[in-house]
């Protein structure tokens, strides 16, 4: 039905929303300039301009004024050649403030984003290859990153200087945790071996060994006295700590153990692993902590989980396959499906790690960007599971995606058009002409007089 | 200027659409006249007002018209072979065009099978394609025909271009069947329908027992195997009641990815059957809602009909590229045209195959009837928007003999076009209001609150 409390004149034009209710469509009038910015990100990624200064991405800007709850915008498309990392990205982690992710990537880069505004803050280099996995302490002073250079590193945060080079693997370093207390780093590897290590120095302390295939994902309870960890050799094993004595190995997965994740509570354990046969009831199974015994299963029968994360609250269970393009929502310990967030920007990707902020408004995806080159990473809400935005560096992003608009300006810096809606990156300047009241929902809009426009800094 | 401008009236408001442009929105009727203006050359850029201007310049909105889809080439070059192998089956389908499984047995045999691959094969080579296709098809059901299968696939696996081989079956398999189908297939198609009482309902076993149970056993085990495959669902009235449930046992069930509906309007055997205009619309409100289940499952529900994301100017491939014989050694133009006893055998039947191997094409024949597919897209088919997405038509479903005449009828028209308006505002919403050409199949997320 058509929107009632507008009365327009018929023979002015007019254009209209569509949505979908209980009793049909629902045909609602809308601003032509805004249907413009809109129809722009839908067509062309247009909408708002980004003027950006060359940018410098390498350091910490230090006139960023700190993050704030900034409204987020939501249900925008979105940018289609935007991209994080210029290759996939493999692993993501949220600060236990939720003000910080960190991201690795294929590109041999971590980079670190401020959120929810989703600013690009630095990028560290240093890793010789792919950086397989971060993870941050709970103090938000260090950061760790395993690699397929078969090291560790270690950095401060927030500045990003390199404290540390583990060395001691002698495979891929495929998963990190760092305790709650922040003292101890666990790592797993395609060496099939864990290794535990003493923080902030680095030093080793422990190899758990036993797993007879690459260790690929590893999770530690939040009292510290728990450690468990997911392999292709199809187990999952609970190790004590800080002794490393092996307490069960859980079996059960027909096939590859791919992530394993522990409730803040500590008295649940997810595993995520390869669909398996007829009979099974599905691929995500739950345990009990700390005997190990198992509570339930769901997830599809015929299909395989890679990804994990476990709400702060322990009642939310997120999970994604590697390749696919959605991730699913389930309820904790029940594991009834709440929903899924799929990427609706008809660009699909995949989805390699997900992660949830401390106060379960926010779920980040990683992966890989529309047509596989360069590394995505978007934010979800939580509340309603509706998109929010992409993370975007403008240095990797693609100049020549369709309906890109790039430009020199007099200072050099180019012009680029990304979705109505789209964080400004750090350092450059919105120029959309969107008018007041219009309801563009561009992050850090002002007004300038009846129309507006974002002037270079 | 060269562009096609729709609008089509929904709810007092109008979709404007622009079909080879696949660009869509919502407008009121000042709009969709500036918008028609514009195409007739009436209107110029400059003459718009400017916020109008400002938004269809934003969607491009003054570009011309790419070319229209390339009419298909009439020269007989098939690369797929579709052998219709049995009328026997084992199923008695309450709406089952073919009449199959209570008609005297006639099987297609294993030397006609081998002709039919050596031409096709052949002909594929000679067009430098990678492989050809080797299709097993209905009249009955094929795996009734099960040592000439075999014995064919084998067969079409020797020849020096490689062969994709799938099949349109029941699913009423035995186990040794089932290994062997997943062994040495490359994709099959199940026909099922959905929850068992809809299930057993319509395809009954011979012994009057429902075959609900038999085929969700190869289905999951063709998931557990990871197996290409997708679903071929017949709906009946009542639509409503019925078919979104059956799709959401579907989704909820099986592993499929791809399912494709297509409704019955027969309550005989042995015929197709118009729908009325309320059934019509039934059975496009029973097929959206399904499609919103699935799409909400991440899973692909298409009509034949509704193509909104294709452009083409054939709306199947089977009198073009295929070479289809049946068991009675014709050629035939249709999937369906499994015996003369068809109504549009007549029409569909361009040649024979001899018991020495030797094809005979009427060409005569065979281009009369791409003359009068074509003719009807001409004709019939000249002013709707959704002419370049059903082209036509399935011409078995959209002619009926009428006193001994044929004749175009509009009851799948209906259904077509109103599903391929409803698709289109799927389309625009998923789109914030613009539609430009994606292809959507998953739920928008706006959308998702509901689940919460």
């Amino acid at each position: 039905m058509s929107d009632q409390t507008h009365k327009p004149n018929e023979d002015e034009p007019q254009i209209f929303a569509v949505n979908k209710g209980a009793r049909g469509w629902h045909f609602n009038r809308r601003n032509f300039l805004k249907a413009t910015s809109v129809a722009g990100a839908a067509l062309t990624v247009g909408g708002c301009q980004s003027q950006t200064p060359t940018p410098t991405s390498t350091s910490m800007p230090t006139n960023t004024p700190p993050p704030t709850n900034t409204p987020m915008p939501t249900g925008v498309p979105p940018a289609r050649g935007a991209r994080a990392h210029a290759s996939d990205v493999q692993s993501v982690a949220i600060s236990a403030d939720g003000m910080l992710l960190a991201s690795g990537s294929s590109d041999n880069t971590i980079k670190l984003w401020s959120l929810p505004d989703g600013a690009l803050l630095n990028t560290l280099e240093g890793h010789a290859s792919e950086v397989n996995s971060v993870a941050i302490s709970a103090d938000g002073t260090l950061l760790a990153s395993g690699s397929y250079d078969n090291t560790i590193k270690l950095w401060s945060l927030p500045d990003g200087t390199l404290r540390h080079t583990l060395d001691g693997h002698a495979s891929i370093v495929n998963s990190l945790v760092i305790s709650a207390d922040g003292m101890l780093l666990a790592s797993g590897s395609s060496d099939n071996t864990i290794k535990l290590w003493s923080l902030p120095d680095g030093a080793l302390l422990n190899t758990l060994e036993g797993h007879t295939n690459l260790v690929v994902s590893v999770a530690i309870s939040a009292d510290r006295t728990l450690l468990a960890s997911g392999s292709y050799d199809n187990t999952i094993k609970l190790w004590s700590l800080p002794d490393g004595t092996l307490r069960h190995t859980l079996e059960g997965s027909a096939s590859y153990v791919h992530s394993v994740a522990i409730s803040a509570d500590g008295t649940l354990l997810a595993s995520a692993g390869s669909g398996q046969s007829s009979g099974s009831n599905g691929n995500i199974k739950l345990w009990s902590l700390p005997d190990g015994a198992l509570l339930n299963t769901f997830g599809e029968p015929y299909s395989e989980v890679h990804l994990l994360a476990i709400s702060a609250d322990s009642t939310l269970l997120a999970s994604g396959r590697s390749g696919g393009s959605t991730i699913e929502l389930w309820s904790l310990p029940d594991g009834v499906m709440r929903g899924f967030m799929s990427d609706v920007s008809f660009f699909s990707v995949d989805i390699f790690s997900i992660a949830i902020n401390p106060d379960n408004t926010l779920l980040a995806s990683a992966g890989r960007s529309p047509g596989g080159s360069g590394g995505s990473i978007k934010l979800w809400s939580l509340a309603d599971g509706t998109y929010l935005r992409d993370l975007i560096d403008i240095a990797v992003s693609e100049p020549e995606f369709e309906g890109a608009q790039y430009s020199p300006d007099d200072e050099g810096s180019s012009v680029i058009t990304l979705s109505c809606g789209s964080p400004i990156p750090a350092g450059s300047t919105c120029i959309c002409n969107c008018v007041t009241g219009s309801g563009c929902s561009c992050v850090g809009h002002r007004s300038g007089g009846g129309s507006h426009y974002w002037y270079p800094n | 200027m060269s562009m096609y401008v729709y609008t089509i009236p929904i709810q007092d408001q109008y979709l404007i659409y622009r079909p080879l442009r696949k660009l869509a929105f919502v407008g009121n009727r000042a709009l969709g006249t500036i918008c028609q203006n514009i195409a007739a050359g009436k209107l110029t850029r400059e003459q718009v007002p400017d916020s109008v201007r400002a938004f269809l310049d934003g969607i491009d909105f003054f570009a011309d018209d790419p070319p229209p889809p390339t009419p298909p080439d009439h020269a007989f070059r098939p690369t797929s072979a579709v052998l219709l192998m049995t009328n026997r089956c084992n199923l008695r389908c309450t709406y089952c065009y073919a009449n199959a499984g209570v008609l005297a047995p006639v099987d297609l045999s294993l030397e006609l099978a081998q002709t039919v691959i050596d031409q096709v094969a052949a002909s594929a080579q000679a067009q430098g394609g990678s492989y050809f296709e080797l299709c097993f098809h209905g009249g009955g059901e094929p795996t009734q025909n099960w040592q000439v299968m075999q014995q064919a696939t084998a067969y079409a696996r020797t020849k020096l271009i490689p062969a994709k081989v799938v099949m349109v079956s029941n699913g009423i398999w035995s186990p040794a069947q089932r290994e062997w189908v997943l062994t040495h297939m490359d994709g099959v198609t199940i026909s099922f329908d959905g929850r068992p009482s809809t299930q057993d309902a319509q395809r009954i076993l011979p012994n009057g027992a429902g075959s609900s149970a038999l085929v969700l056993e190869t289905i999951h085990a063709l998931d557990e195997a990871h197996f290409d495959y997708g679903i071929r669902m017949t709906a009946t009235a009542p639509w409503r009641e019925t078919l979104p449930a059956d799709v959401r046992f579907i989704c909820e069930n099986t592993g499929c990815k791809s399912l494709q509906v297509e409704p019955a309007f027969n309550t005989v055997r042995g015929t197709h059957r118009e729908s009325s205009e309320e059934q019509s619309q039934a059975f496009v409100d029973a097929f959206m809602e399904a499609f919103e289940i699935a799409a909400r499952a991440g899973r692909q529900l298409t009509y034949s009909g509704a193509r909104p994301w294709l452009l083409t100017m054939s709306f199947c491939t089977a009198p073009y590229n295929a070479l289809i014989v049946n068991a009675n050694r014709e050629l035939v133009t249709c999937y369906e045209i499994a015996s003369d006893a068809h109504a549009l055998a007549n029409i569909s039947t361009i040649g024979a195959i001899d018991a020495a191997g030797e094809l005979t094409l009427d060409s005569t024949r065979r281009e009369s009837l791409l003359n009068r597919l074509e003719t009807k897209q001409t004709d019939h088919c000249a002013d709707c928007f959704a002419r370049y997405h059903c082209a036509g038509d399935c011409y078995t479903r959209s002619t009926s003999v009428i006193d001994g005449e044929l004749q175009v009828t509009s009851a799948r028209c209906q259904i077509n076009r109103a599903l391929t308006a409803q698709l289109l505002l799927w389309y625009v919403m998923a789109g914030d209001g613009v539609w430009n050409g994606q292809t959507i199949l998953t739920m928008p997320t706006s959308q998702l609150s509901a689940m919460y």
